[in-house]
């Protein structure tokens, strides 16, 4: 196990390949990539279909193995586990959320969310009462004994974020979480999300190429033909969210992106107005 | 006509009585049924007798009566012989009865295994989203295996109970008139079988047939179990 190091970063990421080969014909899909994600952070990968977006998250969520390089998740280097190692530290550091909910269609919402509990070892009435907790977070309690076909796409993402939740895990993984919902519902969930990572600190990285959840980042990873091609950095708030109550309605990331570089070109007018500064003698 | 045994040549006149049919024509053609007291007149013999037959509860029980009569018999001129010994070509009908059902035993086998497999398999193609889901929120892949092992034991007991349900109410059923086969009397006759047979459904052949369903669901269980184990994680999530 390799140690934390003194950064803040739950997920650092070295030269990164992996090639998928459909019979003889080599398909790269990440080329080296380098990345590191704060704790706390809600982090937005995008890029075009085929970019390497749901491959990076699989190798970051253990559910994929690497050609070469370093994936380091809370101070363990998953490339180096084998299966076991890996189904346990899923179990105990990484939520996920997927594109197609993926619930277990034969359990009720409820016991979809409890399994992972009891998965974790806890016991039936406990893990049925954080299920409860949990499906009332994302305002779902109501709805707890449905079965997922019995449940919109938006309520079934909900249950999911939830589920993901439920394990009290380091990172939330969401691999276009909004892709099968409108507008609408996405947006819902966005600020779901985004709540429940001012409420938890739990770190998310999610990719997408919705343009509400790039909005939704604290940072902004680009993606293309497997590498990383660009990255906005991290922008402190330069003005407090309007509405708590969905923080990315009034202050998405492009907003504060204009807001910022408004701010920087207004500074540096005022500056040519000035005329230059005296130097000192 | 008949043989005395002094060797002297006898003949007496019987009145038919009744025609009895054992099944088999040979025997029906050359043997004559006369009461105990009227042979023993006949031959002279006063009270005494040549043969007698003892009954066991079942052919299978006749070791220890056997040896029984073996020991307080001893030394005395008495010739004591087991049905199989008496009758070695009923012993080989019944031999090759019990490895004719053996073969049935093997088939019926082989067509839980076949069942069973192909069941656990289509159902694995079905589920490998499902078994996906579980295993990348962090069932273990051991836990995967043993819990289709279990399903699979369930569904040969839920089957076996539905079976063993059916099965002991046709037997209630057809145990007074049996299931006649008069149809095929030839082909009985040839065997010495009566065409009527009464089926019986006893605890010893129920457990066996069970436990041999049992042993082949386990064993049909595995394989796919052990597929389950394989299946891709990111390509069974990709899966609809």
């Amino acid at each position: 196990m390799i140690q934390p190091d003194n950064s803040s970063a739950i997920i650092t990421v070295k030269k990164l390949h992996k090639c998928y080969w459909v019979g003889s014909m080599p398909f790269p899909a990440l080329n080296g990539v380098n990345l590191s994600i704060d704790r706390g952070e809600f982090a937005v990968l995008a890029g075009r279909s085929g970019s390497g977006k749901s491959t990076l998250l699989n190798v970051i969520g253990a559910l994929e193995s690497a050609d070469n390089g370093e994936v380091i998740v809370n101070g363990e280097n998953i490339l180096g586990m084998n299966h076991t190692e890996r189904t346990l530290f899923r179990l105990h550091n990484i939520g996920f959320v997927f594109q197609s909910y993926n619930l277990i269609r034969v359990l009720s919402a409820r016991e979809n969310i409890a399994y992972v509990c009891q998965l974790q070892g806890m016991e039936k009435k406990e893990s049925e009462g954080n299920a409860d907790h949990w499906l009332n977070e994302v305002d779902m309690g109501h709805l707890g004994y449905r079965r997922p076909d019995q449940l919109s796409g938006g309520q079934q993402q909900r249950v999911a974020v939830a589920r993901a939740l439920a394990t009290n895990p380091k990172i939330v993984l969401a691999d276009e979480p909004t892709a099968n919902l409108d507008t609408k519902t996405g947006q819902k969930l966005m600020c779901l999300l985004q709540q429940l990572n001012d409420k938890f600190g739990t770190t998310f990285l999610i990719s997408s190429h919705d343009p509400d959840v790039k909005n939704a980042a604290s940072r902004l990873i680009k993606l293309a033909d497997g590498q990383v091609v660009r990255k906005w950095e991290k922008i402190p708030p330069t003005t407090p969210p309007l509405s708590k109550a969905c923080p990315i309605k009034n202050l998405p990331f492009t907003q504060r992106v204009r807001q910022f570089l408004r701010d920087k070109r207004k500074r540096s007018s005022q500056k040519d107005k000035k005329g230059p500064t005296p130097r000192r003698s | 006509m008949a043989q005395r045994p002094n060797g002297e040549m006898v003949s007496e006149i019987f009145f038919l009585r009744g025609i009895l049919e054992t099944g088999a024509p040979q025997i029906d053609r050359t043997l004559a049924l006369i009461p105990l007291n009227a042979a023993q007149a006949w031959f002279k013999m006063g009270e005494s007798v040549t043969d007698i037959v003892i009954r066991a509860s079942s052919h299978e029980d006749t070791a220890s009566p056997l040896q029984r009569f073996n020991q307080a018999l001893s030394g005395d001129d008495y010739e004591i012989l087991a049905w199989q010994d008496l009758d070695p070509m009923v012993r080989q009908w019944l031999e090759f009865s019990d490895a004719y059902g053996l073969i049935i035993i093997l088939v019926v086998v082989a067509l839980v295994l076949t069942e069973i497999l192909n069941t656990m398999l289509i159902a694995l193609y079905e589920r490998q989203k499902e078994l996906g889901i579980m295993i990348a929120i962090g069932t273990r892949k051991s836990q995967i295996f043993f819990m289709l092992l279990i399903e699979a034991v369930i569904l040969i007991l839920l089957g076996g109970a539905l079976g063993y349900g059916v099965g002991g109410l046709l037997v209630l059923h057809l145990s007074d008139s049996g299931i006649d086969l008069s149809y095929f009397a030839n082909a009985f006759k040839f065997f010495y079988m009566d065409p009527v047979i009464l089926p019986l459904l006893t605890l010893d052949s129920a457990t066996r047939i069970l436990g041999t369903t049992l042993v082949a669901a386990l064993l049909a269980g595995l394989y796919p179990a052990w597929r389950a184990t394989k299946i891709e994680i990111s390509q069974s999530l990709r899966t609809f």
